[in-house]
C-alpha cells in the first residue's frame, strides 16, 4: 500500500510498486522535482504500467463549458479556458515523460489519468481533445514505442468506481489548487 | 399555474409528491420511472379546472390520456394496492383551486366528483413526444375512423390536434403591433425556421403549407418620422410556398410553437402550463439552443413550462441560458427508484450540479467506464 497526498485528496494505491508526488517541492524529500520542466502531480509505478496522475479541483466548471457561451465574447474566454486546461495537461504529460525518459524510466506502457471534477459530460469532451493531442498511441509511422498508452479524464466518483485498488478521497478543510 | 401534485396508489407512483416552480421544471428520469405519467396527470388536473373543460367528466379523461385495459378507470391505481385503498391525485394551483380525485381498483367507469375551479385556470398544452404536424391531416380526415384514431393516438395528440385547428382571433401582426413582447419571441422563432407554417381547416380537410421567408423591419415609403417604431414585416420568399411535410421534423416541432402562438392557444400569462414530453425527439442538436432560449422567453412572459427530457443538450442549455437577473427559475426534478423500496422518489433542486441521480451524465460516465476498461484493463481493479 502506497499512500500519497496531492492537491487536497488522498490515494491510496494498494498494489503499487512506488508512488510519490511527482512535481515534489520539498527539497529535502528524495523525490525533489528540481527542475524547471512541469510535472505531474502523481506518478504511481505497477507491475505492469506507470500511471501519471494530474489533479484539477473546480468549483465552477462552467468556465471551460464552450457550447454554453451565450454570446461570441463569452465563447472566446471559454474556449481559451477549455483551451488552456488542456494545454496545461497535455505539456505537463509531456514534460513528465521527457523527465522521466532522462531517468530510464519509461519502459512500461504510460497511462495518464487525469482526476477533473466536471460532469462526465465535459470530461468526455476533455478527454477527446487530450488524447488526439498528446497523442495516445504511435503517432507516427516512425515511432517504435507510444509516449501515452492511455489517456482518462474522470471525476471523483468515476474515479473510485473504475479503479476500486486506488481508492481516492478528499481530505478536509481543503480548497482547491493548482 | 400548478404549485404542487401529490399522487399516491396511482399508476406507478406509491406516494409521490413534487413542488413546482412556477417558471420552469425539467423532469428527468430512467425509462420505467414515470415522466410522461406524471407529465400526464399534472395536464389533466390543470384540464379540468380550465376554463374551456370545467367540469368534464375525470373519470373519463383520465381513461382516454393513460388508456388503462378495457378502458377501467380501477386499472390506473396501482399494481400491488390493496382492495379498497384509493389512488389519489390532489393538485394545487397557485390562485387556491384545487383538484382532489379518489377511486378504488373496484372503480369502473364511475364518474368522479365535478371539479369546480373559481376561477376557472388557462387552459393547459401538451406537446407529446411524436411530432403531430404531419400527422395533423390524417388524424382530422373526413375518411378516418374516430375509434381506430383513438386506438392509436391518446387523449394528448388529439387535444393537440384541436388546439392547433382552434380559429385565429385576429391577423397575427395585429397581435405583433398590440404585443412587442409576443411579437419579439414570434419573429425570432419564424426567423430561425426561416419562414412560417400555416393551417386551414376547410370542410373537414387539413391543408398545411410552409411560406419560406423571413420578418424584416421596413420603413413605410411615407414615414418620415424617424422615432416611429418600425414594424417588422413577414416578406415571403416569391413563389417557394412547400407543403409542411417538406420541412424537416424537428422545424415542424417548432412549427407548432410558431402556430400555437399565432392561434393564441399559448399565450403566456393566459394559458394553463405548457407540458412537452421529450422535446428534443427528432430535433437537430443544433437547434436545442433556439429551443431553449424561445422556452426561457416564454417562461418570461409569464408561462408556466414543465417538460420531461433524456438529453444533456436539452438540459445543459438551461443551466447555461438561465438568466437569474432576468428572474428565470429552473427547478431540476430527478424521478429515480428507491434501490430498497423500489417505490418511485423524486429529488428535486435548482442547482443543475446537485441533481442526482443524474442518469443522463451517467450515460456519459457509462462511455468513460468502456473507455477505462478497453484502454487499462484490469489496472487498478
Amino acid at each position: 500500500m502506497k499512500i500519497v497526498e496531492a492537491d487536497g485528496f488522498e490515494f491510496r494505491f494498494a498494489d503499487a510498486l512506488d508512488a510519490f508526488v511527482f512535481d515534489e517541492t520539498d527539497t529535502s524529500k528524495p523525490t525533489f522535482h528540481g527542475s524547471f520542466m512541469k510535472g505531474v502531480d502523481i506518478i504511481a509505478e505497477f507491475e505492469e504500467a506507470y500511471i501519471y496522475v494530474e489533479l484539477k479541483d473546480y468549483d465552477d466548471l462552467s468556465i471551460y463549458d464552450v457550447r454554453g457561451a451565450t454570446n461570441d465574447e463569452e465563447r472566446k474566454l471559454r474556449q481559451d479556458g477549455f483551451k488552456w486546461l488542456k494545454n496545461y495537461l497535455k505539456y505537463k504529460f509531456r514534460d513528465s515523460y521527457l523527465y522521466r525518459h532522462a531517468e530510464q524510466k519509461v519502459e512500461k506502457p504510460v497511462h495518464y489519468v487525469c482526476l477533473i471534477t466536471f460532469d462526465n459530460a465535459l470530461n468526455t469532451r476533455m478527454q477527446k481533445a487530450l488524447k488526439q493531442e498528446l497523442p495516445v498511441g504511435k503517432a507516427s509511422r516512425r515511432w517504435v514505442q507510444s509516449l501515452a498508452t492511455s489517456c482518462q479524464v474522470v471525476n471523483l466518483d468515476k474515479w473510485n468506481e473504475n479503479f476500486p485498488k486506488w481508492p481516492v478521497t478528499r481530505l478536509a478543510a481543503v480548497t482547491g489548487g493548482a | 399555474m400548478i404549485e404542487s401534485l401529490r399522487l399516491k396508489n396511482f399508476s406507478k407512483f406509491l406516494d409521490l409528491p413534487i413542488q413546482f416552480s412556477p417558471k420552469i421544471n425539467i423532469i428527468i428520469g430512467e425509462n420505467g420511472t414515470g415522466k410522461t405519467q406524471l407529465l400526464k396527470a399534472a395536464y389533466v388536473a390543470n384540464t379540468i379546472l380550465s376554463d374551456e373543460l370545467q367540469g368534464a367528466d375525470l373519470a373519463k379523461r383520465l381513461c382516454r390520456i393513460y388508456r388503462p385495459a378495457g378502458d377501467s378507470l380501477g386499472k390506473l391505481v396501482r399494481h400491488g394496492t390493496p382492495a379498497g385503498v384509493h389512488a389519489e391525485i390532489d393538485a394545487n394551483f397557485a390562485g387556491g383551486q384545487r383538484l382532489q380525485a379518489k377511486f378504488t381498483s373496484a372503480s369502473k367507469t364511475a364518474a368522479l366528483p365535478i371539479s369546480i375551479a373559481q376561477p376557472a385556470l388557462g387552459s393547459p398544452l401538451f406537446l407529446p413526444t411524436k411530432e403531430i404536424l404531419s400527422l395533423l391531416r390524417g388524424i382530422k380526415s373526413k375518411e378516418a375512423d374516430s375509434k381506430t384514431i383513438e386506438s392509436i393516438f391518446d387523449s394528448t395528440y388529439l387535444d393537440l390536434c384541436d388546439k392547433l385547428l382552434a380559429k385565429k382571433p385576429i391577423k397575427v401582426e395585429d397581435i405583433i403591433e398590440s404585443d412587442p413582447r409576443f411579437g419579439s419571441v414570434y419573429e425570432i422563432l419564424v426567423n430561425t425556421l426561416e419562414g412560417r407554417f400555416s393551417l386551414t381547416e376547410f370542410v373537414g380537410t387539413v391543408t398545411m403549407s410552409f411560406d419560406p421567408g423571413q420578418y424584416q423591419v421596413q420603413r413605410d415609403k411615407d414615414q418620415h418620422d424617424l422615432n416611429t417604431r418600425m414594424q417588422a414585416k413577414f416578406i415571403a420568399n416569391k413563389g417557394e410556398s412547400v407543403s409542411a411535410n417538406m420541412a424537416a421534423e424537428g422545424i415542424r416541432k417548432l412549427g407548432i410553437i410558431q402556430l400555437l402562438l399565432q392561434n393564441r392557444q399559448l399565450d403566456p400569462g393566459r394559458t394553463g402550463t405548457l407540458f412537452w414530453d421529450e422535446p428534443e425527439t427528432n430535433m437537430n442538436p443544433k437547434l436545442m439552443r433556439l429551443l431553449v432560449e424561445i422556452l426561457l422567453e416564454l417562461s418570461r412572459n409569464g408561462q408556466q413550462i414543465i417538460l420531461a427530457t433524456h438529453d444533456y443538450v436539452l438540459l445543459k442549455w438551461f443551466d447555461l441560458l438561465m438568466d437569474p437577473d432576468k428572474d428565470d427559475h429552473v427547478r431540476f426534478h430527478s424521478l429515480y427508484r428507491d434501490q430498497d423500496t423500489s417505490a418511485i422518489k423524486v429529488a428535486s433542486t435548482e442547482d443543475y450540479l446537485k441533481i442526482t441521480p443524474n442518469p443522463i451524465d451517467e450515460a456519459f460516465g457509462f462511455l468513460i467506464n468502456q473507455e477505462i476498461e478497453n484502454d487499462m484493463g484490469s489496472l487498478g481493479k
